[in-house]
């Protein structure tokens, strides 16, 4: 299935990598958020556009953030 | 609360700086372990963090520990040790962007830090590739090397140098520079001798480098200097002197911590020679081999942080302006956090290693820092069959935040 153009990309964060170094929290700040333990989540449901979703990625240090096409498979 | 004076034969345990707190940290730290994880001493005034979930929360936890340098507890030792002959050092030293919380951390880090994320080092590797092999090959017919001058100090020193768009041909004096900030950076800043030549120091080096700066305005170039410097006229955030201060910081962390760690790594194989040969074997492993000579005996000891408000850790009460070193050095050999904390074992994985710090504070360059450790243990275990370590005793430099040999001295032995 090809994603339509409009549909927003989404993402999965690794905890196994994520640091909380919180670049991704800088460049799309509706899009991900720390947890009580200092953890990135992406938040399915937040504002934000695609263009940011893949700045986030490019600039985690930890590579710890993967697109997804699918929201399910970011929950 | 452990807050009350320590009993008879603890008092060692209180002394930061003693021989085997700088000589063998595991075992030192191993020591404050067992009495607790989050230990109270008395003499440094503040709490020693040695727990690996303890570190780890540590890290994590900016809201409440603070990083900020020139506030709370270690802004009043700046202070005093103040005078108005350390104006340049220490407004330079109140611009470096690891010594402050957020937002103006965050706005700078964010700045630079595309430039040392994995995808990009990545593009370095073919320049650190190169240069490692020219080193090694005007060095190896040498009976004996200064391994932390003619090599260690080299390969990182001149990667960050032309990474960021400064002459590399300036890095003695880079080092004789780096060398005087040290002594501020890492020591105490409450001495005055260091504080003078940390002041000289930071004078040559804003003067080394504003004309540098100044030059990228007019002739921009491919380098991380232009992009500061065209955020600076974007109107964001830097001024001219927060760029040099930052470039100051670059270079500084660029090459002292890399430097420490490669030898360090000689001296971790050393200690353990089947993991030498086992690396000649299996070179594929000798990103697993990086992560754990991070986690063996990395080159940062321990960061400080003050407590912003009270909070417990681990049961003890952290009080408001209470100093927390958390030692990075103890956590990676945590027994509850590694199996066989104290063996080198270089295809430990996951390996989980706080050498790098956790959080927003996590270290900017530990990508360039990974990629040029590779590299130089994938180029000496295939071109040399051992690295001869030729000091009697190896004495470390006695502070209490770098890992660092005072000399080392080697004699490589060719295949």
């Amino acid at each position: 299935m090809m994603a339509s153009a409009a549909r927003r990309i989404s993402a999965v964060v690794n905890h196994d990598l994520c640091a909380g170094v919180a670049m991704c929290t800088q460049h799309a700040p509706g899009l991900f958020h720390l947890d009580e333990n200092g953890q990135s989540i992406f938040d399915v449901g937040g504002t934000g556009d695609s263009e940011q979703i893949l700045e986030a990625i490019d600039a985690c240090p930890m590579t710890a953030i993967r697109e997804v096409d699918d929201a399910d498979e970011a929950r | 609360m452990t807050k009350a004076p320590v009993a008879d034969g603890r008092a060692d345990l209180d002394d930061l700086l003693s021989r085997e707190a700088v000589d063998r940290p595991a075992a030192y730290y191993a020591k404050l372990r067992d009495i607790h994880p989050v230990y109270w001493n008395q003499r440094w005034n503040g709490w020693v963090v040695t727990g690996y979930d303890e570190v780890l929360s540590g890290f994590r936890d900016h809201h409440r520990l603070s990083s900020d340098r020139f506030a709370g507890p270690f802004g009043e030792e700046l202070q005093r040790a103040a005078h108005s002959g350390t104006d340049q050092l220490i407004s330079f030293l109140s611009k470096f962007f690891v010594w402050k919380d957020q937002p103006y951390h965050t706005r700078v880090r964010a700045l630079v830090n595309k430039a040392f994320t994995p995808r990009s080092v990545e593009q370095l590797r073919p320049r650190v590739q190169n240069l490692v092999r020219e080193l090694l090959e005007s060095l190896r017919s040498q009976n004996v090397t200064d391994f932390l001058a003619d090599f260690a100090f080299q390969v990182p020193v001149i990667v960050i140098a032309e990474y960021i768009g400064i002459p590399a041909e300036a890095r003695q004096q880079v080092r004789a520079w780096s060398d005087d900030l040290g002594g501020v950076i890492f020591v105490r800043g409450d001495d005055a001798e260091r504080m003078r030549r940390g002041e000289a120091a930071m004078n040559d080096l804003v003067e080394f480098l504003r004309p540098i700066v100044r030059s990228r305005r007019q002739h921009p170039q491919d380098d991380l200097l232009t992009g500061m410097v065209q955020s600076e006229e974007r109107g964001d955030f830097l001024s001219e002197d927060e760029v040099i201060a930052n470039v100051i910081l670059m270079v500084f962390a660029g090459h002292e911590t890399t430097m420490n760690l490669i030898a360090n790594s000689m001296i971790a194989f050393a200690d353990w020679p089947d993991e030498w040969a086992r690396l000649q074997r299996g070179p594929e492993l000798v990103a697993t081999a990086t992560e754990e000579v991070l986690r063996y005996d990395g080159p940062i000891r321990a960061m400080a942080r003050w407590a912003t408000e009270p909070f417990e850790l681990s049961g003890q009460s952290v009080q408001r302006g209470d100093r927390v070193l958390l030692a990075q050095h103890a956590a990676n050999r945590d027994p509850a956090a590694f199996k066989d904390p104290d063996r080198l074992d270089i295809a430990r994985w996951p390996n989980r290693h706080v050498a790098f710090g956790q959080g927003i504070h996590t270290c900017l360059g530990a990508p360039l820092a990974r990629l040029e450790t590779q590299e130089v243990l994938q180029s000496l275990t295939s071109e040399l069959r051992g690295v001869e370590i030729l000091e009697e005793e190896l004495h470390y430099n006695p502070n209490m935040v770098s890992r660092s040999l005072q000399q080392l001295h080697v004699r490589f032995h060719n295949r």
